[in-house]
């Protein structure tokens, strides 16, 4: 059907162009004048020959001023013709101008639609990349002679409304770092919503304490799987926990190596990221995961 | 005397031209419909390439690793990848890190939110030297309070004057760790490093610092 309907399609483009080009534009007005006026000199020849044949088998002569009338007699006779034919011509040229009409009613429409399809894409190509999700969010307790307490809650993007755990920290120093690992897919599979950046925090240091002597966050299952990601079974729809474990697992075996995840083609980037602030008793902010990559951070405030 | 049932024009002709004026007015609304889909579109387009905008003012080498030191080359590029800045140098450590702080930018329409981040290259520190023992890097491609790392591009006498005016605030708020000030308010730092437990950085390799406008930073192989 849609065959036969792109062949029907290409007839009328076709005849439409043509008309557009013959009766718009000065290479095809041209064209058509030409046309015209090689088709009137050959009547005109036509009838010149016959006429000399007439009167030579007369014996007549055929001068120059018996040619010019015949010549003009002939003219006047095809514009009798071409006015009588005026309606024909008229409605030869409305049919064309309807039919230029339908021909380019049909294309605004393919062209409605395609950008129709384009814009869908767009639009979800756009929200893809625009969406952000809560990793962590950091309240900060109490900085007194040069400590900072916090309490870190870690989210899970699937489940953004509460906590999937919650850690206080006490450490030295004025600055927070909150260190994670992060992955970042690349575009096609972000775009396309097949997959999400991911984040994992790990650890917990400040600008006087060095990571290495930093707070662990314990956020590990015994398979290495962060806690946030785990679901229970009444939580899983259309696969098996055992699946949804070794995708998981499988997953998380990418992020910690990166031979694993480049041959699995899809990861951009993969790195740890410490975001940090200075801060004191009272900030609360959250550090997101942004899909168009790496972490941000905003004031709880801000949203 | 008044003619009686005078001529009357033909129904058909005047529900002709009714269905030609309705046709005409579907096809110039409908055309309408269709360049304004359009405007859409290159909107959409733009913004998605917005989206992935990203500056690289930075990038490194591992030169060597010996005796718990990692020794980096380091280089900044203004936006028109001109090298602004270099630096070589060994910090005792494993793991290096790379400390970029994101200044906020907010347009005059959303004063709340930042819509999007200026990268400035901070600190270098390692997972055994404190961030706050790191080695600054804001002198480095401070070319009379302008941050170089932000030449290359067409600014204004007035923009110019807020870059200069963002790059002051953040370098106050980022001295010696002090909360944010007012006009650094939402500025945040983002130490990307290598993983000891993922892969490091190999030596030779050279590594670009990505800075995405919507905050996010990135290291990528060069």
């Amino acid at each position: 059907m849609d065959e036969r309907l792109n062949a029907l399609k290409s007839i009328l483009f076709a005849l439409s162009d043509a008309a557009v080009f013959l009766f718009t534009r000065p290479l095809g007005i041209l064209l058509l004048g030409a046309t015209l006026l090689l088709a009137a000199g050959a009547r005109l020849w036509s009838v010149l020959s016959d006429r000399r044949l007439a009167a030579k088998a007369a014996g007549e002569g055929f001068g120059m001023p018996a040619a010019a009338g015949t010549a003009l007699r002939e003219l006047v006779g095809l514009s009798v013709k071409a006015a009588g034919a005026l309606p024909a011509l008229a409605a030869i040229g409305a049919a064309l101008v309807l039919l230029v009409g339908v021909a380019d009613a049909t294309r605004a429409v393919d062209e409605y639609v395609a950008g129709r399809k384009r814009i869908a894409e767009l639009t979800a190509t756009v929200r893809n990349l625009e969406r952000r999700y809560k990793a962590v969010e950091a309240r900060i307790d109490d900085v007194r002679d040069g400590r900072i307490k916090a309490t870190l809650s870690f989210y899970d993007y699937r489940k953004p409304d509460a906590a999937a755990k919650t850690q206080t920290i006490d450490i030295g120093g004025k600055e927070l770092f909150i260190d994670a690992i992060v992955c970042n897919f690349d575009y096609s599979e972000i775009s396309a919503g097949k997959t999400v950046n991911l984040a994992i925090p790990f650890k917990v240091f400040s600008d006087e304490v060095p990571e290495a002597d930093g707070v662990a966050l314990s956020l590990l299952d015994d398979k290495g799987v962060p806690l946030m990601y785990r679901r229970s079974a009444d939580e899983l729809y259309g696969i098996d926990p055992e699946a949804y474990d070794a995708r998981l697992a499988e997953l998380m075996g990418s992020i910690r190596s990166e031979e694993a995840a480049r041959g699995a083609g899809i990861v951009r980037s993969l790195y740890g990221d410490a975001v940090h602030r200075a801060v004191k008793t009272g900030d609360d902010f959250t550090v997101w995961v942004e899909q168009s990559g790496g972490l941000s951070v905003k004031d709880a405030a801000s949203f | 005397m008044r003619r009686q049932g005078g001529r009357r024009g033909s129904p058909l002709v005047g529900a002709l031209i009714i269905l030609a004026s309705f046709a005409a007015a579907g096809y110039f609304w409908f055309r309408g419909g269709v360049s304004s889909q359009r405007q859409r579109i290159t909107y959409l387009e733009d913004l998605s390439s917005r989206l992935r905008a990203e500056t690289v003012p930075l990038k490194f080498m591992v030169v060597s690793r010996d005796g718990g030191e990692i020794r980096a080359r380091v280089r900044m590029y203004d936006l028109a990848g001109r090298e602004v800045a270099a630096l070589e140098k060994a910090w005792p450590g494993s793991e290096l890190y790379i400390d970029i702080l994101l200044f906020p930018i907010r347009s005059g329409k959303d004063a709340g939110h930042a819509d999007s981040w200026l990268a400035f290259p901070y600190r270098i520190f390692t997972d055994k030297l404190p961030a706050a023992s790191g080695s600054v890097l804001f002198d480095a491609y401070d070319g009379g309070g302008f941050p170089e790392v932000l030449d290359g591009m067409d600014l204004s006498a007035g923009e110019r004057a807020a870059v200069i005016s963002a790059f002051a605030a953040a370098r106050k708020s980022a001295g010696g760790g002090s909360p944010a000030t007012e006009g650094a308010k939402g500025a945040f730092g983002s130490a990307v490093h290598e993983v000891s437990e993922l892969s490091r950085f190999e030596v030779g390799i050279v590594y670009r610092v990505v800075c995405r406008i919507k905050g996010g930073v990135e290291i990528m192989e060069d």
